[in-house]
């Protein structure tokens, strides 16, 4: 750099050309090859002119990808864990993006125990960094709700599973607040200046100063039985810290958990899909009204989804959303199984066929349908068993436990296969040539059912209370395998997608005839992002 | 790299009428056969005339990396590609093309004229776009003096020859990551142009983008 500015000064007599003096066409291209994090925005700072590229830049990386996404433009990185300390697999955990960080809290492993780890990975330098917290932490729990609000990050509710030891323990939900201060790294719990009920699966985002909550499943703060799915709504003023319970107007949706819940302006929230019961899925959407005039009661609308036809809708009952600019993000994977699915009707139900609770020797007969059940509705059982939904009124949590127990050795079994079939399938990913063959079937180690981008339009949902799917027409390939319970959120011109539960199709295969339907999960810690697809210049 | 050879792919599959396993060598064929024209046509020189007057010498497939140059050449019409050779120097009419950046330009579409071409049916930009820049192209871009270099980038930005933008664009690129805005304005000799307040500004601006957003 000292040669460069040597030879600077020699020349001095030449034409000196700036880097502003490039054609802005360049200029805006080099800096949209920035990382559109902490380094471009850090750019801002260089110049007058150097600031105004950066804001332009900006606002085109965004429009480039709502317009990258409407059009399926799209394209996935995919990132495994890396070498040193990393985040472990996880499901059912809370993310929150905040600035150049997406923060990761809690989860299920496969064994369904639960985590109370944060974790915080770095947008601008693809890193996991586990910050060196302080102060009160949250207990282990899963299905909590993590917001940002003020630079720290609010988490509420979640449930944990009993640990094996000592046994007899009952799994719990929780009604507890921690803020976590992004800034100083520090927990603390909050006590609330009024009561409100324990909750876990629900879903809650900021309003003002209000964190909006919404459904779940609930129970007495101080007893975790019995517990039932909800559909009130309540209310934290994050000022003072007390609770209200907010009535809103008939018709409302039905009680449900599992859904997601996106802010569409500040008077308006959308509640998409989830579940009512074990065997109540909900593809339904519905807009919360909050009115101006405080005293007026809140208004829900049913949203009507405008093409609801099956190539072009995805189950979205159980798939978190997210949303960047007028549109809502779902991911799926591909619908031709799920289609029957999708009817009209508001609730899909399917056969109540509950083989986890049936005895090995009862199955024989009962085996194909259930498993067929099994792989139709595969999304819902795994939350089934893990956010405990099988009603209590039935002996399902009860029998859970010596189940899980006794297949644990599978299970490790099943993981440890896995492992080899991630590594080999992290350096198929990484390999063009493998990447373009993924498309042969005899390609075992390629996703063979790539999750998929669906993208809702909402342009419409405040002034005419209808939504579209946009057309969506090229299957992509380089998606990960089919994954649930991971998180979705967005990222600056980004969406990133961390975790989840996956269900290995061959090994279903291979072990119908094993009678019992243990069908072994893979928890995945692999962190994929969705980007536009750039151009080159 | 398929789409160009398409033709000589059916043509020879119909008169052989054999299974399409030989589509391949058909198709590798082809591409030789493309090859050998390009680096034919490459042996005929064409002249290129900067902005300061300076003539330079390159290769007509060379020369046409530059998509100005190659619709230039179009519009001649010539079919007789040898006598192209013996035309005036084709005038480059911009600023940025000074004596040493031209100079610099035909060095690396020599290097370069030879690259497998983009197929626009293999989607994996990516690939491409994170590639890191070759060895060659790194000691070639690595210039001292960033007055060459700014007028490198544009000169090739007016030529269209977008190969060597996104080195250039690339390489800048590479010296911002992981500096402060104090360094990028050292390093690329910018005047801070802000009065204390404003920046102080900008400061309270971005800590918003980073909370919100």
């Amino acid at each position: 750099m000292n040669e460069m500015t040597d030879q600077l000064e020699v020349i001095g007599h030449q034409k000196v050309v700036s880097i502003e003096d490039l054609p802005e066409v360049v200029f805006e291209y080099i800096l949209s090859q920035l990382s559109p994090y902490r380094q471009l925005i850090d750019c801002k700072l260089v110049s007058k002119s150097w600031r105004l590229c950066v804001i332009e830049t900006i606002k085109k990386l965004k429009r480039d990808f709502v317009h990258n996404l409407s059009n399926q433009l799209i394209q996935w990185s995919h990132f495994s864990p890396q070498s040193g300390p990393s985040i472990s697999p996880r499901y059912s955990h809370s993310a929150c993006c905040l600035g150049d960080s997406m923060y990761v809290f809690g989860g299920c492993t496969i064994a369904n125990t639960t985590f109370n780890d944060l974790w915080r990975f770095d947008l601008s330098t693809r890193t996991w960094i586990r910050p060196i917290a302080t102060g009160t932490f949250p207990s282990p729990k899963a299905c909590a709700s993590l917001v940002d609000y003020n630079n720290h990050l609010v988490l509420f509710g979640g449930w944990t599973h009993s640990s094996p030891y000592p046994i007899h323990q009952e799994w719990r939900i929780f009604n507890h607040i921690h803020l976590f201060d992004t800034i100083t790294d520090r927990w603390s719990l909050v006590v609330p200046n009024s009561y409100c009920p324990a909750i876990a699966g629900h879903s809650a985002s900021i309003v003002g100063h209000h964190m909006i909550v919404f459904g779940g499943l609930q129970s007495a703060a101080n007893n975790p039985l019995p517990f039932f799915s909800s559909n009130d709504i309540w209310v934290l003023d994050l000022q003072d810290f007390v609770w209200h319970k907010q009535s809103a107007s008939n018709p409302k949706p039905f009680a449900r958990y599992g859904h997601s819940q996106v802010v569409i302006d500040d008077r308006h929230i959308l509640i998409i899909g989830g579940s009512g019961g074990p065997n109540m899925l909900f593809s339904d959407i519905w807009m919360l009204c909050i009115p101006e005039d405080k005293s007026l009661e809140w208004v829900w609308k049913p949203i009507e989804v405008m093409n609801k036809d099956s190539t072009t809708a995805p189950q979205i009952s159980f798939h978190p959303t997210c949303k960047v600019s007028n549109l809502l993000v779902v991911l799926s994977a591909s619908q031709k199984a799920r289609s029957l699915q999708c009817k009209d009707g508001n609730i899909l139900r399917k056969p109540s066929v509950r083989s986890q609770y049936v005895s090995p020797k009862d199955t024989n007969d009962k085996n194909a349908m259930a498993v067929n059940t099994e792989s139709q509705a595969s999304n819902e059982v795994p939350i089934a068993s893990t956010s405990g939904c099988s009603s209590p009124q039935t002996s399902g949590a009860i029998n859970m436990r010596p189940l899980s127990r006794r297949n644990r050795q599978r299970q490790l079994e099943g993981l440890d296969r896995m492992e080899q079939r991630i590594r080999q399938l992290k350096t198929n990913t990484f390999s063009p040539l493998a990447v373009r063959s993924s498309t042969v079937k005899s390609d075992i180690e390629a996703p063979q059912n790539p999750m998929q981008l669906f993208v809702l339009d909402l342009s419409q949902v405040i002034d005419r209370n209808v939504v579209k799917w946009i057309h969506k027409s090229n299957f992509i390939s380089d998606g990960p395998e089919e994954v649930i319970l991971y998180s979705l959120v967005a990222g600056r011109a980004e969406i990133i997608m961390f975790g989840g539960l996956q269900k290995d199709k061959n090994m279903k295969q291979n072990q119908t005839e094993g009678g019992v339907n243990d069908i072994p999960d893979i928890v995945s810690n692999h962190l994929h992002i969705i980007t536009a697809k750039k151009c080159i210049i | 790299m398929n789409g160009e050879y398409s033709l000589d792919t059916t043509e020879g599959m119909a008169a052989s009428g054999d299974p399409p396993t030989n589509n391949a060598v058909d198709d590798y064929d082809a591409e030789e056969a493309l090859e050998r024209q390009r680096e034919e046509e490459n042996k005929i020189k064409i002249k290129l005339k900067s902005f300061e007057g300076g003539v330079y010498e390159c290769g007509l497939t060379a020369a046409k990396m530059s998509v100005m140059v190659a619709n230039m050449l179009d519009a001649l019409q010539e079919t007789d590609l040898t006598k192209i050779a013996t035309r005036e120097p084709i005038p480059l009419q911009n600023d940025a093309v000074t004596n040493k950046a031209l100079e610099k330009i035909v060095e690396w579409v020599d290097h370069h004229w030879d690259d497998p071409p983009i197929d626009p049916d293999f989607d994996d930009e990516k690939e491409r776009r994170n590639e890191e820049l070759s060895h060659w192209d790194k000691q070639f871009i690595d210039i001292a003096d960033q007055g060459e270099l700014f007028d490198i980038i544009a000169a090739a930005n007016f030529m269209d020859i977008k190969g060597l933008v996104e080195v250039g664009a690339k390489h800048i690129c590479n010296k911002i990551k992981g500096k402060s805005c104090t360094e990028v304005r050292e390093m690329l000799k910018i005047h801070n142009d802000f009065t204390p307040e404003e920046e102080a500004a900008i400061h309270k601006e971005n800590e918003w983008i980073y909370a919100k957003d």
